[in-house]
């Protein structure tokens, strides 16, 4: 059995001047007595003893004002005065890579389910009024007012559309707006509350009124389900915890445009509304091949051209979709739409 | 028993004894030297005080966040040496998430006031008016978290057993910052140098070692040539003249900066500056950010090892000033000496 060393020579500041001194340490039972040269003595007592470095040199220090600090440079002092281990980095890399691995599950985890579900509850208790001006805001945003096109023939299409719509829509609370946009991009977007904007350049490409009953239909379900709301409370619960991650807190003085600009929907939401507005267009009695053939055009056309406001980046895998919807197709006779005008009316 | 001829302690034989014989070293006359500043630690502790951070503070919705902060400083620090002693932070987790709280209600005031305009009003008017008031308030504030931020940080840092402490007010700073931002946005931006020199002034005369200080004498003039030729060359070296201008300032400021008697010798240079940033840039991409504590070190290396000391620092007559050994009480109690600054600068 080995006896303990109790003796180590080491530094030592005493708090009042910057002068090292150089003393000799004394472990005892409840603390270390330092002895300076001239044989004067600190009391260090244990409870105020804290380890500021486990490397090479030990550094200690004395709580409270001023700090004292020694420095020892003997290996073994700080097993001697039970104080702990000296660091060892060999053990280090595997335990980083645990650590590692709880962290990525855990934070996959936490966006794949929990972020979610707390989007999920905050949707739900959203009141109307917030949302519709939110909604407002967002639109706003996107389709400032004095870009909007005040077409009364394209304006009264559209309405009328949304009103046959609407009335097969059954029990919602909102109240639906349409918009113009007068923008060459093929999209449409809803924002939260029921304002659904619609650009020029989708319009133009229908062919018929029933295509554009399609995408607006499909707008109008996400409106319904809420999926535009849920959308930006994910991506505002995305922020927080990304600006979290990087401890910038900045992220989180939201700015609306920016919001909406890095939200999007995810796969299901989009095929819920797909089906759902599928249906919608069987109800109210319109050609629900047009719906096939607009989301065909629109997948072709559009893959070519990058942007990040083209529909296919709001609406992703278009071609998968495409096919879903042609299985529910029925392609019955249409009703009679918007008789006797021409399109498209811009 | 022999004994030492001089101090009469007993020894195998008769002779002088070692501790005789080698009597404490009488201190050289103070010639000019050198006082290297060095960064000693390493990537793999720092990431895991992250990663054990980044846990813990998930765990907690976000409390430990701060206190792991304070390891990272602790850590930092305590690596830190300058002329072979290391620095030591003392500060806690308690008081930086106090100074969070501080920070917290101001910006919920102001981001309150600029949802109620936004959506309380519905208008353009009403949105313009809160996002002036919101960047009003954020410019007004900035002097106030800093001068807070700096004495919170400098009061608990520690080299050689004393205390540093900055003792500036933050009427005389917030004058200065915001007479200097008007000049600046009045002058198109050529104050801006200027500005930053009496900062750096500020800064340095007001911050203590003990009974040594910091002091800056250079010329608030000197850098308006550089930086309107930076500014000239910003679009043609797509940005990098800004990159060149930093480094020329850093230069110029540490030059003409000192600490106890003691000269800052800088040689900091754009092309390694830019190799530095450069490679963490890849260091950090490659590595899915799991690099950045090594980036960090590397960092910190660079930042250090090219800014030694040259002169005399008389170690032996610095004493700690009872103000500063027993003010925690008197500054706990001033309501801007909190370590806001730290929240915007990630982690
Ligand atoms: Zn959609």
């Amino acid at each position: 059995m080995s006896v303990t060393r109790l003796q180590y020579p080491a530094g030592f500041f005493d708090g009042v001047s910057a002068q090292r001194q150089q003393v000799e340490v004394t472990i005892a039972a409840a603390g270390l007595l330092i002895t300076k040269p001239d044989a004067s003595t600190v009391w260090w007592p244990s409870e105020e003893i804290e380890v500021t470095d486990r490397g090479q040199p030990v550094r200690l220090c004395r709580k409270g004002r001023p700090p004292q600090e020694l420095i020892i440079n003997e290996a073994g002092f700080l097993e001697a005065a039970r104080l702990g281990r000296e660091s060892g980095e060999s053990s280090l890399a595997a335990k980083i890579v645990a650590l590692l691995a709880i962290l990525v599950a855990l934070v996959w985890s936490l966006y794949q389910f929990v972020l979610p579900a707390i989007g999920e509850r905050i949707a739900a208790s959203v009141p109307v009024e917030l949302e519709e001006r939110f909604g407002r805001a967002v639109a706003d945003r996107f389709a400032p007012p004095d870009s909007r096109i005040e077409d009364p023939r394209a304006q009264e299409a559209v309405e009328e559309i949304g009103r046959l719509l609407r009335a097969e829509l059954g029990r919602t609370r909102y109240q639906f707006r349409f918009y113009i946009a007068d923008d060459p991009m093929v999209n449409a977007f809803a924002a939260p509350g029921g304002h659904v904007v619609i650009f020029r350049g989708l319009i133009k490409m229908t062919r018929s009124p029933h295509e554009l009953a399609a995408v607006m239909a499909h707008e109008m379900q996400h409106v319904r389900m809420r999926h535009v709301t849920r959308a930006l409370l994910r991506t505002l619960g995305i922020r927080a915890l990304m600006s979290f991650i990087a401890g910038d807190t900045s992220g989180l003085v939201f700015d609306v445009a920016a919001l909406a600009g890095d939200m999007h929907f995810r796969r299901n939401d989009e095929e819920h509304a797909d089906r759902e507005a599928m249906r919608l267009i069987q109800r109210a009695g319109f050609d629900d091949r047009a719906m096939v053939k607009i989301y065909r055009r629109m997948a072709r056309e559009t893959a070519d051209a990058p942007g990040p406001l083209q529909y296919l980046s709001t609406h992703p895998e278009m071609e998968s979709r495409v096919e879903t919807i042609e299985k529910m197709a029925r392609g019955g006779a249409p009703r009679a739409l918007l008789p006797g005008r021409k399109w498209p009316p811009l | 028993m022999p004994y030492c001829t001089q101090c009469g302690s007993e020894m195998a034989e008769a002779a002088i004894c070692p501790s005789c014989q080698s009597p404490e070293p009488v201190p050289a006359p103070p010639s000019s030297s050198r006082y290297e500043l060095k960064f000693v630690g390493s990537g793999a502790p720092m990431l895991w005080i992250y990663l054990v951070t980044f846990l813990l503070s998930i765990l907690t919705l976000g409390i430990y966040y701060f206190w792991g902060r304070t390891r990272i400083r602790r850590y930092i620090l305590s690596m830190t040496e300058l002329d072979g002693e290391r620095f030591a932070w003392h500060g806690t987790g308690g008081e930086l998430l106090i100074g969070w709280l501080k920070a917290l209600v101001v910006l919920a005031i102001l981001i309150g006031q600029y949802l109620l305009f936004m959506l309380g009003l519905g208008t353009a008017t009403g949105e313009v008016m809160g996002t002036i008031i919101l960047y009003a308030g954020f410019m007004m504030l900035m002097p106030v978290a800093l001068v807070g931020a700096w004495r919170y940080r400098f009061s608990r840092t520690s080299y050689r057993g004393l205390r540093f402490a900055f003792r500036g007010r933050v009427m005389p700073f917030f004058k200065l910052y915001v007479a200097g931002s008007l000049l600046t946005i009045i002058t198109f931006g050529i104050y801006f140098p200027v500005f930053a020199s009496k900062i750096q002034r500020f800064f340095c005369r007001h911050t203590f070692y003990g009974t040594a200080r910091f002091d800056y004498d250079g010329k608030d003039s000197a850098l308006v040539g550089p930086w309107l030729l930076a500014l000239l060359l910003f679009i043609p070296t797509l940005g990098l003249s800004l990159l060149w201008f930093t480094m020329r300032q850093a230069n110029y400021q540490w030059s003409y900066s000192s600490f106890a008697g003691a000269r800052f010798r800088p040689s900091y240079t754009f092309s390694s500056y830019f190799f530095l940033i450069f490679t963490n840039l890849l260091l950090v991409v490659f590595t899915l950010g799991i690099g950045y504590p090594w980036a960090e070190v590397r960092g910190l290396r660079y930042m250090c090892s090219r800014l030694p000391l040259e002169g005399v620092i008389d170690f032996a007559s610095i004493q700690q000033r009872a103000a500063d050994a027993t003010a925690t009480g008197e500054e706990m109690s001033d309501m801007f000496d909190a370590d806001a600054m730290d929240i915007g600068l990630g982690f």
